[in-house]
């Protein structure tokens, strides 16, 4: 007898015990029968139906996280959560020079209003050395800020031509929003279709959505290679001042899609600078996408460090990841190139 | 007009239950952590059945369909968190004790049942089914396969690997030839079942 015909023996008894006074069918019945209550089935159903649900919950990891992404997308699309967002551009059109009657005023700001599509013009006065400035100032509801800039300055080149001394400013309005959190998502993200455009379109393409999204002194380059391929540079610096607490706020992610999808690794070279001045305190801190190949680097007190000691601090972090890179620190100023 | 359907879908799930009830009371008091599990078990996947019968549409195959949900029932009892561990000690005390053909033969049955039961119960749910299906019911591996919704392949991997956990336990607590069919000291006492199972095959 080996311990496998021990096994048999044990089940072939389990089966013998177990089959020992075997309920009948019509008591089995009757006890199931009386789990349910006599009245209201629906609810009971539904009670049922919803522990059902949580149990399969509990126990399935995949039902779980299924549920939670269901749950986490109704929240983002019911939920509103509150943020800055560009709903359109200040402009500002200064006028002074020649004798500017009531008048003038009037024709300028209707002209104003109706040239930008914005709401009411406000009127500022001051006494300048050579006579009266007068700074028109509206907001137009177009979140695109070069047509805006545009058109501005050429109704300002207009003004001029009549004998005025016209400037325009415009700058990004931003308001607090309440959207759902799936609108502030998208508002984060920007998708530009690379398909067909020249590198020049692409380029003011890139900064009037960036401009749109609040980021108005992205510096863009999109140049061609004579033998072939294309050099996308994007740089945005910022430096976010505040306690810890306080979080800097979030710039937009620009996706560049070809046929319809995001341009993913290949040649890719991306670089995202931040200075962040928390309690006296400078941490610049750099995200590198190298050919597929991601790095997060970190220099605290930066701004106490020679522009040497930061260049070996990148460097030295960047190599860590595996990336290899010309790393240029220039009064604070950094430069970085892929290594090709 | 409720109750008379009620009353008729339980009459129709009576006729189709009869032929294989006592089979599958017995087969969940196997699955089960005591008789009275079993029998809580059965009663469960009875009610599910009840639930579920408007969605049977062939009845010739309403065995397989039957064990499919009490097998379903099984696994979620299993993965249910449990407060009371339940003692396999005495699981199988029921009613009378009659004195076998030489007066000890049922004593020494009940205490291998409690044996394999507590091996049993080292096994993920769907390898203790796989077992019982197979070895003690005599189901065919596609019969169960059908049952448990899987392939050929993964009853016969769960088998192996099933009766592989059950050798080594019997090679554990060495219990080979001439041993007594008994746990000994070991199984003195209250001996709970696993009150987590594990529900991943490996």
């Amino acid at each position: 007898m080996n311990d496998e015909s021990e096994v048999k023996r044990d089940l072939e008894a389990l089966r013998k015990v177990s089959s020992r006074e075997l309920p009948d069918l019509e008591t089995t019945v009757r006890m199931a029968r009386q789990r349910v209550p006599e009245t209201g089935p629906w609810p009971w159903k539904l009670r049922r139906e919803i522990m059902a649900l949580l149990h399969s919950i509990r126990t399935r990891p995949a039902v779980a996280a299924a549920v939670l992404g269901a749950l986490a997308i109704l929240v983002a699309s019911v939920v509103p959560v509150s943020y800055q967002r560009v709903t359109g551009q200040d402009v500002a059109l200064t006028l002074a020079g020649k004798e500017i009657g009531a008048h003038d005023l009037r024709t300028v700001a209707q002209d104003l209003e109706g040239l930008l599509g914005s709401g009411a013009v406000r009127v500022d006065a001051s006494a300048e050395a050579g006579g009266s400035q007068y700074v028109f100032r509206t907001t137009s509801t177009k979140r695109a800020g070069p047509e805006v800039q545009h058109a501005a300055m050429e109704f300002a080149r207009g003004l001029a031509a009549k004998g005025y001394s016209a400037s325009v400013a415009v700058t990004p309005h931003r308001e607090r929003v309440r959207y759902p959190a799936v609108a502030y998502a998208f508002d984060q993200i920007i998708r530009i279709s690379v398909d067909g455009k020249s590198a020049a379109a692409l380029e003011a393409e890139i900064r009037d959505k960036l401009a749109q999204a609040g980021v108005p002194d992205a510096q863009v380059s999109v140049t061609d290679h004579p033998g072939g391929g294309r050099d996308i540079r994007l740089n945005v610096e910022r430096q976010h001042v505040g306690d810890v607490g306080i979080a800097p706020e979030p710039l937009p992610q620009v996706v560049l899609e070809k046929n319809g999808a995001p341009l993913l690794g290949g040649e890719g070279f991306a670089v995202k600078i931040q200075k962040k001045k928390i309690n006296g305190a400078t941490t610049l801190t750099l995200d590198v996408t190298v050919n597929g190949k991601t790095a997060k680097v970190e220099v605290p007190n930066s701004d106490t460090m020679s522009d040497a000691a930061v260049t070996d601090a990148v460097r030295s972090q960047l190599r860590q990841a595996g990336i290899d890179a010309r790393v240029t620190v220039t009064n604070g100023k950094i430069e970085i190139e892929p290594v090709k | 007009m409720d109750s008379r359907d009620d009353a008729a879908r339980w009459q129709r799930l009576i006729g189709l239950l009869k032929p294989i009830h006592l089979q599958a009371v017995a087969t969940s008091r196997r699955l089960s952590r005591s008789a009275d599990d079993g029998d809580d078990l059965y009663q469960e996947s009875v009610l599910r059945a009840y639930e579920k019968l408007n969605g049977l549409r062939d009845e010739s195959r309403f065995r397989s369909w039957f064990f499919a949900t009490l097998l379903s029932r099984h696994r979620s009892r299993v993965r249910r968190p449990r407060r009371d561990a339940v003692s396999i000690e005495g699981a199988f005390d029921r009613g009378a004790e009659p004195v076998g053909e030489d007066g000890t033969a049922w004593e020494e049955e009940r205490r291998r049942a409690q044996r394999v039961a507590r091996a049993l119960a080292g096994l993920s749910p769907e390898q203790r089914e796989a077992i019982v299906l197979h070895d003690i019911e005599g189901f065919s591996v596609e019969e169960i396969a059908e049952m448990q919704r899987v392939t050929l392949s993964a009853v016969k991997s769960r088998l192996a690997r099933g009766r592989e956990k059950l050798r080594r336990f019997y090679l554990r607590h060495g219990l080979k030839s001439g041993t007594a069919p008994y746990l000994e000291s070991r199984t003195a006492g209250t001996m709970a079942w696993p009150v987590k199972e594990r529900s991943h095959e490996r």
